[in-house]
């Protein structure tokens, strides 16, 4: 499923994410990650990212992602979100 | 914290009247935006940040209430807003005291003077960018000049001054300006160029982008107003043009020489001051002249108001005239109204 309806979720505070999905000009899923961990948890951030797309069907998006230090489920939750309100 | 945020009423004028005064305490003046919301405690304004299409301004919070997570609320505010309104790449002027806050915020910074600050944030940048172009026209192993172009529209005024610097360099980038200020809208502007240069091998003509006289680099060259504010913010937009462009192999910039307008000839000074800093030239071109004096687009537009084709056909190359007779409604609109540019 190609993300075709931009959609956001999220805020820039603390302990949280911004997630932006837009649709992709390229092919498949690609995740731009910004985040004041990035160093300690970019990786794992990009797998919980990853995997919440993959999970829900999404195969073709462009994500944008603000990352003030939040927590997997955080991270997950808000991304559900964003997929939710892009259909 | 108990503060709430409001999103202003831009139509009350006691609201606004509000926000001018707060901004006063910071040294900031409220200019054009289509969104403000602010911070309050009880009726007192702590903070505020406003924007214009997809340029976020007007960003404030009174020192006490600094350091508590309002700047990250009411940027998700206007951020969110921005992103409905379909920006998706976003632009912050700021004070470059500003920056650190912004860089944990995930902007990215294209310039900084003195004075302010230009960041930017969203699916793309101006490294994406200036490396795109540099790759899809091969710009990387010649010696280019640049020109940026206005041309309201294209007179045999432009077509000399790109003939002669097209032989000064091995490629010629023409950037025409993409803002829709002009009597003349952009897509017109530019097709005009691309046909009057059709015959010149080695230029190319590119739509100016966000980073070249847009309202993201230099909001007042459209309002036209504080001199102070004009230089400060063509320092802004020639730093760019002198830091990015310069990586395009870009080392001289051509100019027309301005005997007419006072702002044009103030931005060409300060190109002089800017430009060099990045090892970038600048070359001022004596205007063309025909047997009424210095060919420029003001002039013609001038004569199309008083429908002096025969005029207009001794300012202007046959593509740019024959587009003018068919272009009625845009002079009907040039007779009523009177446009600066």
């Amino acid at each position: 499923m190609k993300i075709t309806k931009p959609a956001q979720a999220g805020t820039m505070e603390s302990n949280d994410i911004y997630v932006q999905l837009l649709p992709a000009e390229g092919e498949g899923i690609e995740i731009r990650l910004k985040s004041v961990v990035i160093k300690q948890f970019g990786k794992q951030i990009r797998k919980v990212a990853l995997e919440t797309l993959q999970n829900m069907g999404i195969t073709e998006c462009l994500c944008l992602l603000d990352d003030k230090g939040a927590l997997d489920y955080t991270i997950a939750a808000r991304i559900e979100s964003a997929v939710k309100r892009s259909l | 914290m108990i503060e709430s945020l409001r999103v202003l009423n831009l139509q009350s004028d006691e609201q606004l009247k509000k926000l001018k005064s707060f901004l006063n305490d910071f040294n900031l003046t409220l200019d054009a935006i289509d969104y403000a919301i602010v911070a309050e405690i009880g009726q007192t304004i702590i903070g505020s940040c406003c924007k214009h299409r997809n340029i976020l301004k007007c960003f404030a919070i009174r020192s006490e209430y600094q350091g508590l997570g309002l700047t990250q609320k009411l940027l998700t505010e206007v951020a969110y807003k921005a992103f409905e309104q379909g920006y998706y790449h976003t632009f912050i002027f700021s004070k470059p005291s500003n920056s650190e806050i912004f860089l944990s915020l995930g902007y990215k910074e294209i310039m900084t003077t003195d004075e302010v600050i230009l960041m930017e944030k969203g699916n793309t940048s101006i490294k994406d960018y200036i490396s795109d172009i540099e790759r899809k026209y091969s710009l990387g192993s010649t010696m280019n000049g640049a020109i940026v172009m206005n041309c309201n529209p294209f007179t045999l005024g432009h077509q000399y001054l790109i003939e002669t610097a097209s032989k000064q360099v091995d490629r010629l980038i023409i950037f025409a300006v993409e803002e829709d200020a002009s009597t003349f809208p952009f897509k017109d502007r530019f097709e005009l160029m691309i046909q009057g240069t059709k015959h010149l091998d080695n230029v190319l003509v590119l739509p100016s982008s966000f980073y070249i006289i847009s309202q993201a680099t230099f909001p007042n060259y459209f309002l036209r107003d504080k001199e102070h504010a004009f230089t400060t913010y063509a320092r802004l937009d020639l730093s760019i043009f002198g830091y990015w462009f310069s990586q395009l192999n870009v080392k001289i910039r051509f100019v027309g020489e301005e005997p007419l307008d006072p702002m044009t000839d103030m931005y060409n000074q300060t190109m002089m001051e800017v430009l060099p800093k990045y090892g970038m030239q600048l070359k001022i071109i004596p205007r063309k002249e025909n047997d009424s004096g210095v060919i420029s687009a003001s002039k013609v537009r001038a004569l199309l108001k008083e429908d002096r084709w025969e005029e207009v056909a001794k300012f202007v190359p046959k593509t740019t005239y024959d587009y003018l007779l068919r272009a009625d409604e845009i002079i009907a609109k040039l007779k009523k109204y009177d446009s600066q540019h």
